[in-house]
């Protein structure tokens, strides 16, 4: 980021009240999560080699099942812009013949109106032990949400009323990429991978969960970086020096790593304004602007790094020029640069503790050895050490804030013990955020789905499955599949189906 | 509470001001500043940053709107963490939006002296008077507020590649303003 447009941004901050307060006031009617949109497919099966670094990483991505048997009347779930995705129901680490379960679910309207479309879920079930032996299970209970909002939304899970001790497994993120130009007009062909592209239909998390190696991945050991070696390139004190009579407009300074991108990536930590590659030529090049004098409180002290990862790369050259774009003339200009080589998992280790230290395992927050651990999943699956990284992350930014920032299915796992011959009552207390779409609820009072899955990702041999609707007076169905019918006060109804979804709208008073 | 009965509890250094503005916008400030930096924890240092800034500015300050007050607050706070972490920790829509402000930076013919922040706010603000409500508020969604296109979009109702466009053409026409007005960054 160059030093003027820091400016810039902090010169926003100044701007008449009445200005902000529009703006706010426009947001406020609409402000919604991150949208998300259709996942057509991941890759079967991809295994990563993170290039010369002698670490091999397999994640696979689910394989994809045919068409869905929906169950019950009505239309079918839809897709939705803004998708918060489907309850899930609870699993175990590993099927058991001898048990068995029920499960009934609540759905309470209490906390719903025209401002928060939150519900209020209890999924209980209760276990039964058919054999004449205790059986010791670990439960897991899946919800799908970001590492930043975990403390937030994080089940309660409760055996018998007594509240369980939870860990908490993350799955990586559940969505895939797009080009820049989808879903505009003429764009649905283009190909890409710069922008996220979240999922938006439960189907996108069906093929995500089916066949469990989504799950599977969960369990697997993160990727190690020890005994890794990276060269780390400190650059500090830039300077330049101007000829007579030359002027630079912005002045910076332009860093060239001779490289094989097949055999080296280099990774940054931020701080530039521009990046380029040639892979044909073999180098990659960074641009920053040299800082002038400090203005406010900010501090741009001129240090940049870049870290090298793989074979070790060739010297790299500074350049210095007296503004960016066509008209940039040579200025003479440089910078101290130190290189020393440093075990890669130290090294990332050292930067997430500062950046990630929020998540402490405390509160309900995700602990830091889980988000570090997606972190360096995502390096090696998506991010620049990825055997073809995304296009969102060629330039080799190490950034931390995605891995905490995606929706990824999560499960709290507890253990518990069910008597021979007995049975037990396992409970998740959850909130959930409706499922909608602006496109179709504009001009309407607007609605929010939820949808219900019953045997997606689980191992659990259910006998039986019901929902009980609590409307508390203050919704109306749009539509469902549930069945239920609140003229006629069925309330309770089995289910039989897959999925199961529910629109409602704030009752007209 | 009223926010005029709140700006007289800090005029009247009453500690349950804090409470008060914490539980009516604490909220809306934790959003914008988590928004902007990409991380709870700075988000949560930011807003006690936010309050102790209330407290020590009220008084002598008597804001009209204690929301677009703190609102301001919050965010200039959260430029300035920002822009004071080292780069690796920099994240959030912040990091997002630079790249796209750059494009509404004055040519700089000489080495002459940077405007004032307030006097640059002020040019922004005389431009932004300039366009349609939907453009205004457009452009602050995205560049104070830091919502993202998509998210506007599906607000709005319309293709996100057609903000896009506009958002290019409203940085290019800020671009130019700036340089009619001789800003300097």
């Amino acid at each position: 980021m160059s030093e003027r447009c820091a400016n810039l941004l902090a010169a926003l901050g100044g701007l008449e009240e009445e200005l902000i307060l529009e703006a706010a006031e426009d947001r406020a009617k609409k402000r919604r999560r991150w949208p998300r949109r259709l996942v057509k497919t991941l890759a079967a099966c991809a295994a990563l080699a993170v290039i010369g670094v002698g670490v091999l990483y397999l994640v696979p991505t689910g394989a994809h099942s045919g068409g869905s048997n929906v169950g019950g009347k009505g239309d079918d779930p839809r897709s939705f812009l803004l998708y918060e995705g489907p309850v899930l129901p609870l699993t175990l680490r590993d099927a058991r013949e001898d048990v068995s379960a029920e499960r009934s679910v609540n759905l309470d309207f209490a906390g719903w109106d025209t401002e928060g479309t939150e519900l209020l879920i209890r999924d209980s079930y209760t276990l039964k032990n058919t054999s004449g032996q205790d059986q010791t299970l670990r439960a897991l209970y899946p919800f799908i949400e970001r590492f930043s909002e975990v403390s937030r939304r994080r089940p309660t899970l409760t055996l018998d009323g007594a509240e369980l001790e939870t860990t908490l497994l993350a799955g990586y993120y559940a969505g895939g990429y797009e080009g820049p130009w989808k879903g505009s007009v003429g764009g649905d062909e283009n190909e890409g991978s710069v922008n996220m592209n979240y999922p938006d239909s439960w189907e996108d998390y069906r093929d995500l969960l089916a066949g469990g190696s989504y799950f599977d991945a969960a369990l697997s050991p993160y990727p190690d970086f020890t005994g890794v070696t990276a060269w780390v390139y400190d650059l500090t004190d830039p300077w330049y020096t101007l000829a007579e009579g030359q002027e630079a407009a912005r002045p910076v300074l332009r860093i060239t790593v001779p490289l094989d991108y097949a055999r080296t990536r280099l990774l940054h930590t931020g701080g530039f304004s521009g990046w380029s590659w040639d892979d044909g030529e073999g180098w990659m090049r960074f641009q920053y602007d040299i800082p002038g004098e400090t203005k406010g409180s900010y501090k741009d002290d001129g240090h940049r790094t870049v870290v090298a990862v793989g074979e070790e790369p060739g010297d790299l050259t500074i350049e210095g020029f007296t503004s960016t774009g066509d008209r940039a003339q040579p200025l003479e200009a440089g910078a101290t640069v130190t290189k020393r080589a440093v075990d890669l998992e130290e090294y990332l280790r050292a930067l997430a503790l500062e950046r990630y230290g929020g998540f402490d395992g405390q509160d309900g927050r995700p602990d830091f050895e889980t988000v570090y651990g997606q972190f360096k999943l995502w390096l090696v699956t998506d991010g620049p050490l990825a055997q073809e990284p995304k296009e969102r992350y060629r330039d080799g930014d190490l950034n931390f804030g995605e891995a905490a920032s995606v929706d990824r299915v999560l499960w709290l796992e507890a253990e518990i013990t069910v008597p021979a011959g007995a049975s037990v009552t396992l409970t998740a207390e959850l909130t959930k955020e409706g499922s909608s779409d602006p496109f179709r609820s504009r001009g309407s009072t607007g609605g929010a789905e939820y949808e219900l899955a019953t045997r997606l990702g689980s191992n659990l041999a259910f006998t039986h499955q019901s929902a009980t609707l609590e409307d508390r007076g203050k919704i109306e169905i749009v539509r469902q599949n549930f069945g239920f019918d609140l003229k006629k006060g069925v309330k309770t109804v089995p289910l039989t189906g897959e999925i199961y979804f529910l629109e409602v709208k704030a009752k007209a008073d | 509470m009223e926010d005029t009965e709140l700006v007289e509890l800090f005029w009247a250094r009453d500690e349950s001001a804090l409470a008060g503005v914490s539980e009516k916008y604490g909220g809306l400030c934790r959003q914008l500043a988590r928004r902007l930096l990409g991380s709870d924890r700075d988000a949560e240092e930011c807003v006690s940053d936010v309050l102790l800034r209330l407290w020590e500015s009220i008084p002598p300050q008597r804001p009209l709107s204690l929301k677009a007050y703190m609102l301001k607050i919050t965010r200039n706070l959260t430029v300035d963490r920002w822009r004071g972490n080292t780069a690796a920790f920099r994240a959030g829509e912040l990091t997002a939006l630079t790249p796209e402000l750059e494009a509404c930076l004055p040519a700089s013919p000489s080495a002459e002296e940077v405007s004032g922040e307030r006097q640059t706010a002020e040019a922004v603000d005389r431009w932004l008077k300039t366009l349609s409500k939907d453009d205004r508020t457009l452009f602050l969604r995205r560049y104070w507020f830091g919502d993202t296109v998509k998210e506007i979009a599906r607000s709005r109702g319309v293709p996100a590649n057609r903000l896009t466009q506009k958002l290019n053409r409203l940085r290019g026409g800020l671009r130019r303003a700036l340089e009619k007005e001789g800003i300097v960054l």
